[in-house]
């Protein structure tokens, strides 16, 4: 008990004060200042992300948008569009969305909870993907109906599903993007709003291609195929915004109240969620264990009519297939997923190069494109046929095939039949050195990234060299350079030949050290030599200064004891001791010269004991 | 002194206290009860004060990368033996963390600090979180090295510029969570995620 009361006696008292406030008033947010410098971005992520994944890509789009833009800062948030009842209600949901009619703004209304504090700048900018898109453009409509300027606020959209972008902002949809065509396709057989025409193409890789909906997922098709393009989209939109109006103290925008339709909402999915997950996991491993069952069984049957086929042929003579070995062949040509070949939507003659693939056109207004005003080399979607809509996909694994982001269950052998031809594509960073570095040693050690087991070729004045990515994909080659500057050029090959974009660095060497500078202990001056002895033990070191010197570094007895970049320190040094002192000077290449030892001799007598004064007495 | 208020007063006084004083312990007793029961959640909530305090007090300083207060080379048998490894100096980093990017990275003092920023906050995840408010703190602080790294290139070319940036995260991820268990003890982390955040933009710690 005395721990306690000791306990809650050292308790903070801003925690209590912030404790009895969120016991009182439990509703209480804190608003945020909304200042004019700077600008926020929000990304709203699509369905079966949950929070760590959509938290994931909203890092990764930072990191390539960068922390500035203009000048001034750039702050990347998450608004989470959860997933509910396992993808069942985002799918029922985006069914509503498409039509322009939600079942709800529950989730609209969370995010707009969730960002209200986070939101700290006049300049905002929603970056949607998937069904994120559909949500941007209700945020738009809430913002700017609450506080927000339209001439502060974009969007900017990715992979969208819906068929506008609020604010007449731009997006980017790629015509390999299987969901966004299954979209299409059954939303003309619905004659719903389709979503916007594709305005780029973007390569899939391999590991993107075995996904249920390849060329969709936010990190693994559009950020590695397009990030250039977006980051460029979005840089572009963040110089349309203006930060209007005055800076407010009581946050950006109102907030949605909290209803009670938002509460009851609230508890109905905090119940109704873990739930579903959980029986969606259970069916996943039932499910698969039959699968597993059903396969073997088929593989056994199989073997077994084999047999009896072979004994057969061998008591008859002459070989006759049975209807049962036929059977089994047939039943093992088929695929075991009963999931329909999507229908092909991109030719086979559009396969882009590397780069042309991103093609670097302008952002595109929220206006409808024809088909023919693509300006690109691609296919048009097909048109709308409604006898060539599939079925619906009776996916054991995964309920709702909803407009998630990097969701979805495999079907490689299914989502093969629908991809353009591989796309080669060979890729090349240089780690290091940067550009224009400068080394105070002629062997210089490159090194970089590329595919694992393709080459790299570096060209140096009339020299070359090569290497090969290790399995991780980087590489190095130590090139031992002249003094000077030297051009390197930098090219990776695949086995066929195919090559990367040339990259170069230029790098100087300077092996040259500066002059040594003459060292001299200001108290030993009168002795013209290196070595003096002197009476005291404060003592100035000084030495002359050096042209190219980027620093010094003063060795006393052996160690250095301080770099600077002054010409004199004062030293406290030991009595009746020799103390040796040398400087060197330093260059930006890191190249020294060290001056000559200066040493000094401190003699100070000790004083003599005094002889005893007669008569005094000793206590 | 006579009682002012007369007899008759004291008597309805006593007559009030005889009904109430029961109720009255009663709800003493409740009260006191309920500030019992609420002592673990208000030392865990110091708790969580505490280290919110200090995880955001974790800032790389310039003696982190001047190279000169380097720890030494830590024993092979302790640098995988538990979660948190070893931190012989005391800086938040892990010394072998440390000394590999220190060797990776000898002439770019920039990129050193931002990776060692990185890694600092990824050690937070490993040892500092027990809950969603500690894993928000760790998670700002993880954000705000995350995008240090990405200012560590320039972005004159913009592919070269993801390639590279990305590798960089790439490169203090492999070598911070370089076992399973330190990747299990990250991914155990996950059960705190919350939303939320600082609006900390200055990402660096060192500019």
């Amino acid at each position: 008990m005395t721990e306690i009361i000791v306990t809650l006696t050292r308790m903070r008292r801003t925690t209590a004060y912030l404790f009895a406030l969120l016991i009182f008033f439990p509703g209480l947010t804190l608003a945020a200042t909304c200042i004019q410098q700077g600008y926020t971005v929000i990304f709203v992520n699509g369905v079966l992300n949950d929070f760590e994944k959509a938290e994931d890509s909203k890092t990764e789009l930072g990191r390539k948008i960068g922390g500035t833009f203009n000048g001034e800062s750039v702050s990347i948030k998450l608004g989470h569009n959860q997933s509910h009842i396992a993808g069942l209600g985002d799918f029922a949901q985006s069914v509503g969305q498409i039509f322009d009619n939600p079942i709800s703004y529950y989730d609209r209304d969370t995010i707009l909870r969730q960002i209200h504090s986070e939101v700290t700048t006049r300049k905002v900018l929603l970056v949607g993907h998937s069904q994120g898109t559909f949500y941007t453009n209700e945020l738009y409509s809430y913002l700017v109906d609450h506080g927000v300027p339209r001439e502060s606020i974009a969007v900017y959209n990715l992979a969208t599903p819906a068929n506008r972008v609020a604010g007449g902002g731009a997006y980017l949809t790629s015509a390999n993007d299987q969901l966004v065509l299954r979209v299409r396709q059954y939303a003309a057989a619905a004659s719903a709003p389709g979503p916007l025409q594709s305005n780029i193409l973007i390569p899939i890789s391999a590991e993107e291609s075995t996904k249920l909906f390849g060329g969709h997922s936010f990190s693994g098709a559009y950020l590695t195929g397009a990030a250039a393009r977006i980051v460029r989209d979005i840089e572009t939109a963040l110089s349309g915004l203006k930060a209007s109006g005055v800076s407010d103290s009581d946050g950006c925008f109102i907030p949605p109240p909290t209803t009670v339709s938002y509460k009851v909402q609230k508890v109905g999915f905090a119940a109704l969620d873990p739930l579903a997950k959980t029986s969606v996991s259970v069916a996943a491993v039932t499910g698969k264990a039959v699968v597993t069952a059903t396969q073997k069984a088929s593989a056994a049957a199989a073997a077994l009519a084999k047999t009896i086929g072979n004994a057969l042929s061998s008591f008859g003579g002459k070989a006759k297939v049975s209807a049962s070995t036929q059977g089994a062949a047939a039943a093992s040509a088929v695929p075991q997923n009963p999931i329909p070949a999507p229908q092909a939507t991109v030719s086979a003659n559009i396969t882009p190069s590397p780069v042309s693939a991103v093609v670097p056109a302008p952002p595109v207004p929220n206006t409808p494109i024809p088909a023919q005003a693509e300006s690109q080399p691609i296919s048009p979607p097909p048109a709308p046929d409604p006898v060539a809509v599939p079925a619906p996909i009776p996916a054991p694994f995964s309920i709702a095939p909803g407009f998630g982001g990097d969701g979805g269950a495999s079907a490689a052998s299914v989502v093969e039949e629908s991809q353009p031809a591989p796309v080669v594509v060979v890729p090349l960073a240089v780690a290091s050195p940067d550009d224009s570095a400068l080394f105070g040693t002629s062997s210089v050690t490159v090194t970089g990234t590329t595919t694992s087991g393709f080459l790299v070729a570096l060209a140096y004045g009339a020299d070359t060299a090569s290497t090969t990515a290790d399995m991780n994909g980087d590489w190095s080659a130590t090139l031992s350079l002249p003094e000077g500057v030297t051009a390197i050029g930098i090219v990776a090959s695949d086995a066929d030949g195919n090559t990367s974009d040339a990259l170069t660095r230029n790098i100087t060497v300077d092996t040259t050290p500066p002059d040594a500078p003459a060292l001299v202990v200001d108290e030993c001056s009168a002795f013209g030599s290196a070595y003096c002895e002197i009476a005291t033990t404060t003592v100035n070191v000084s030495w002359s200064s050096v042209a190219d010197a980027l620093y010094y570094a003063l060795t006393k007895n052996a160690a250095i004891s301080a770099t600077t970049t002054a010409t004199t320190l004062q030293f406290v040094i030991d009595t009746n001791a020799t103390t040796t002192f040398s400087v060197a000077a330093y260059d930006l290449a890191g190249n020294g010269a060290t001056s000559a030892d200066v040493s000094v001799y401190v003699y100070i007598p000790a004083p003599r004991p005094r002889p005893p004064v007669p008569g005094m007495m000793m206590l | 002194m006579p009682n002012a208020w007369g007899p008759g007063v004291a008597r309805v006084l006593l007559n009030i206290w005889r009904r109430v004083r029961w109720p009255l312990a009663i709800f003493g007793l409740i009260l006191v009860a309920l500030v019992i029961y609420r002592i673990p959640a208000v030392i865990e909530q110091e708790r969580t004060a505490e280290t919110v305090d200090r995880i955001y007090a974790q800032r790389l300083t310039p003696e982190h990368v001047d190279g000169k207060h380097l720890p030494p080379p830590p024993d092979p048998a302790q640098v995988d033996a538990t979660i948190e490894g070893v931190d012989a100096n005391q800086n938040g980093i892990r010394d072998d963390v440390e000394l590999a990017i220190f060797e990776k990275y000898p002439n770019s003092p920039y990129t050193r600090a931002a990776e060692l920023q990185y890694a600092m906050a990824l050690q937070l995840y490993l040892t500092e979180v027990f809950n969603s408010e500690t894993w928000r703190a760790v998670a700002n602080q993880s954000s705000r090295a995350s995008m240090c790294l990405s200012t560590t290139y320039p972005r004159t070319n913009l592919e070269e510029y993801f390639v590279v940036i990305e590798r960089r995260v790439a490169e203090v991820e492999s070598y911070q969570l370089n076992t399973e268990a330190r990747r299990q003890a990250k991914d155990r982390t996950d059960e705190f995620t919350t939303s939320g955040g600082s609006d900390d933009r200055n990402y660096c710690d060192i500019n």
